[in-house]
């Protein structure tokens, strides 16, 4: 496993006090912390952060650390020297999704996958007491296209799950579930499968699975709520003289009237013809889109300056002086 | 089929899957952070949707150190800058489908 220098994640000197180490925790947690932060590798960056301020804010855990520090390097291999024994424990971890790296699971971690992870289920104020917690929950997420969503779709899912031996933890299984999806779920929306998640400790029980919603683009719709949008491409003719067209919809072909002088951007509503919700449908508006051809024809050029000669019609009036 | 998802939850199932006590969660519904439905404890019902904020909550409070007053502040802004980045990237999109097609 690769050494971790938590001095250097930290950004502060090997002889930096509690205070110091406190301030570049915070500053940097705020930074890379996943449910704030912005930056693309989050997740990963915050957990060496939090971890590097495990170590370094304990004092029995960071004299240990920096008595192994003088065999190790940032980046290079590592192996502890035989026969160490990591004294100092993970006890009273205060992350509250502790998930440790190898590096730390090998200097502190012998047993510990058994000590509640912070405050467990049942609300120990110690994390000394680890007879029994709740497992971890999961969360997966479940791309649907939108069709999907318009009635009870049954899903197969794979998921990872964590597994535990009495001595220490074990490669996860790989874990399927047959899942009913309700109709008129929406994008960013969860469901909790209890029981699905993590196996629990000692006799806690296991956590949950979370499957996250997330609504695949469509080639033609826009998603705005429970509302779709699509765009209408029309000739200038059609604008003109009205038209009836055969529009696709999620559940099928429907015919829209177009009416005569019609613009571009104008929004007709279809209803009902959006995406379903637990209490109804949304609508479909359909957007108006007048489009030249490419290519024009002299025959065609000809019926154009007909049509610029005898209409009378002027768009940029707002300009006249 | 394991189709046993849950709509809502209790109090007491509450804090078990968020991993507070129910103190805590008195605390954390006083600031507004969550509104549970139900007139009193007995009767308040959880959402998922609640869960995941009130987790978010606890994350926020233990890891960047903050009381809960700041968190409710910090979930309020998270979410309303969620909503402003869909809208903003939904708009884009739709704007974008409109002048050049898909």
């Amino acid at each position: 496993m690769d050494f971790k220098d938590y001095y250097k994640i930290l950004g502060v000197a090997t002889d930096a006090d509690l205070k110091t180490i406190k301030t570049a925790y915070r500053r940097l947690a705020r930074k890379y912390h996943p449910d704030v932060s912005t930056e693309h590798d989050a997740e990963k960056q915050f957990k060496d952060v939090a971890e590097a301020y495990e170590v370094l804010s304990d004092d029995k855990k960071r004299a240990e650390y920096d008595q192994l520090r003088q065999y190790g390097r940032a980046g290079q291999s590592f192996e502890p020297p035989p026969g160490w024994q990591g004294a100092a424990g993970s006890g009273n971890n205060q992350y509250s999704n502790a998930d440790f790296s190898d590096f730390f699971e090998n200097i502190f971690g012998a047993g510990r996958f058994r000590q509640s992870a912070g405050r467990g289920a049942s609300g120990f104020e110690s994390s000394e007491d680890f007879t029994s917690s709740r497992g971890r929950d999961i969360e997966v997420e479940l791309p649907l296209f939108l069709e999907d969503t318009l009635s009870d779709k049954a899903r197969s899912i794979e998921y990872n799950l964590p597994h535990y031996s009495d001595t220490g933890r074990l490669p996860d299984i790989r874990k399927t579930l047959k899942v009913k999806i309700p109709a008129g779920v929406t994008d960013g929306e969860r469901i909790r499968l209890k029981g699905q998640g993590g196996p629990g400790f000692g006799n806690g029980p296991a956590g949950d699975l979370y499957l996250r919603i997330r609504l695949v683009p469509h080639p033609l719709f826009d998603v705005a709520g429970s509302d779709l949008t699509i765009t209408v491409p029309l000739t200038p003719w059609e604008a003109a003289l009205g038209a009836k067209l055969n529009v696709p919809t999620l559940s099928g072909r429907i015919s829209l009237t177009v009416a005569p002088n019609s613009q571009t951007g104008q929004r007709l509503r279809i209803k009902g013809r959006g995406l379903r919700t637990r209490t109804g449908q949304g609508d479909l508006f359909a957007v108006l889109k007048v489009v030249m051809p490419q290519k024009s024809d002299s025959d065609a050029n000809r019926l154009w300056q007909e049509l610029a000669d005898k209409a009378a019609f002027n768009p940029r009036t707002d300009w006249e002086a | 089929m394991h189709s046993e998802y849950t709509t809502s939850l209790t109090l007491v199932d509450a804090c078990h899957t968020i991993g507070l006590e129910s103190q805590e969660v008195f605390e954390i519904i006083e600031y507004g952070i969550i509104t549970p439905d139900g007139e009193s404890p007995d009767d308040w019902r959880f959402d998922v949707r609640m869960i995941s904020t009130a987790k978010r909550a606890l994350r926020l409070q233990r890891d960047l150190h903050l009381e809960w007053s700041a968190v409710a502040l910090v979930i309020e802004l998270l979410d309303e800058r969620e909503q402003l980045r869909a809208e903003n990237a939904m708009l884009s999109r739709r704007l974008e489908r409109f002048l050049h097609g898909n």
